[in-house]
Order: C-alpha cells, then sequence, then structure tokens
C-alpha cells in the first residue's frame, strides 16, 4: 500500500498564511518563520500551510 | 478509570506512516489534531455473518470478512486550523495514499490506524447553526489500541 508523502524539513519553513495548531495550542502569522520539529513541519507543508521562504513569499 | 465521556477525546492526523503496525509504530509518529471537533463517530471493525444450515442440527454461523469500518467526525469548519487542512489535504488526494489517524479519550487511551478520507463535504445549514464540516475516514488497518498510561 503506498503511504502519504512526508517532507522532510532540513530548512527554514514560513507560513505561507495565518494558522493555528489546536493541538499545540499554537497560531502561526503568514510569511512568519514556522518553528517546529521536522516531523510536525511534514504535516504542515502536506497541508501546504508551510513552505520555502520563496514559495511562501507567492503564497502570502 | 471506570466509565468516561466523550469530553476531551481528540482526532489528529499525520502523513508519515509507521514503521510498524503497533503501539510503539504509531506512538512514535507526530499528529497534528484537529480542532473544534464535535464528534468523533465509531471506531472499530465488524465481521460479515456467513451462515451455513444444515439439513440436521442448528445454523452455523462464522466470521467473514472483516471490514475496519469509518469513522464521520464533524468539524466545525476553521479553514485557520492545521489539523482540520491536513484532513481537508487526505480528502482532495486523488491517489491512493494512507494518512495515519489518532483518537484520544478522555481517559488518555488512545486508538490508531491508517485510513483514506473519503470527501471533505461542508454543510451550510441556516442561518444559525455554525457551518461544518463531515469527512469520511475510511479505516484501512487493523485498530490499534493503546491503553491509559
Amino acid at each position: 500500500m503506498s503511504t502519504a508523502k512526508t517532507e522532510t524539513a532540513a530548512k527554514k519553513m514560513y507560513a505561507t498564511r495565518d494558522f493555528n495548531d489546536a493541538g499545540a495550542e499554537k497560531a502561526f502569522l503568514a510569511g512568519k518563520i514556522v518553528e517546529a520539529d521536522d516531523a510536525t513541519l511534514a504535516n504542515y507543508a502536506a497541508a501546504g500551510l508551510v513552505a520555502e521562504e520563496s514559495q511562501a513569499a507567492k503564497a502570502a | 478509570m471506570g466509565l468516561q465521556t466523550g469530553a476531551g477525546s481528540a482526532i489528529a492526523i499525520s502523513v508519515a506512516a509507521p514503521a510498524t503496525q503497533d503501539v510503539a509504530g504509531y506512538a512514535a509518529l507526530t499528529y497534528t489534531e484537529a480542532g473544534n471537533c464535535e464528534k468523533i463517530g465509531t471506531i472499530g471493525a465488524t465481521f460479515a455473518k456467513t451462515e451455513f444450515q444444515p439439513l440436521k442440527g442448528p445454523k452455523q454461523k462464522l466470521k467473514g470478512s472483516a471490514d475496519y469500518g469509518s469513522l464521520q467526525p464533524q468539524f466545525a469548519l476553521d479553514e485557520s486550523d492545521a489539523g482540520q487542512t491536513l484532513f481537508r489535504t487526505a480528502a482532495d488526494e486523488e491517489t491512493n495514499a494512507l494518512y495515519s489517524v489518532r483518537v484520544t479519550y478522555q481517559s488518555g487511551a488512545k486508538r490508531y490506524f491508517q485510513g483514506r478520507v473519503f470527501g471533505w463535504p461542508e454543510t451550510v445549514d441556516g442561518a444559525d447553526p455554525v457551518m461544518m464540516a463531515t469527512p469520511t475516514v475510511e479505516i484501512c488497518t487493523k485498530v490499534v489500541r493503546a491503553p491509559a498510561a
């Protein structure tokens, strides 16, 4: 069975828009660096909530 | 802990797959909780009933194929919520990719499985009710049960 793609986050990731993480009780602002562990960033990236700086700037 | 209610329960999702289909495999993953969840749904496999009625003797009943079941969580739609957004991403996924899901009970007990999200319907039900999203999560692996710590 195939599994969802996991993206690693060796680079700094930026929020593509404002969003909240209910479980972590954190809020993130568009264009700002998102400080989180790689696995959390992988979830955010899959959801399109974070991207590398250049891509985040385009999305914002 | 004896009886419990649903209060405090939560559902969370991860793009990662467990290395092993057991508590250790699933617990090692990082999940993103979906906020504003009103209901989670029913978790657990059911089995098809296969019957045979011999000419002599009582009807025999055998367990047939397993269906790991499905969940239909209900969320107050919040487009700024990371967990909801990841559920919606899973719903939009056009491949058969599996996502890992963790349900946490009030007691702290957890249920883990992998599944696919079949749609993200959003309901506008009049002026007053909060807009809801009701995805269907089809459970595709055995549910792994982790007792409360």
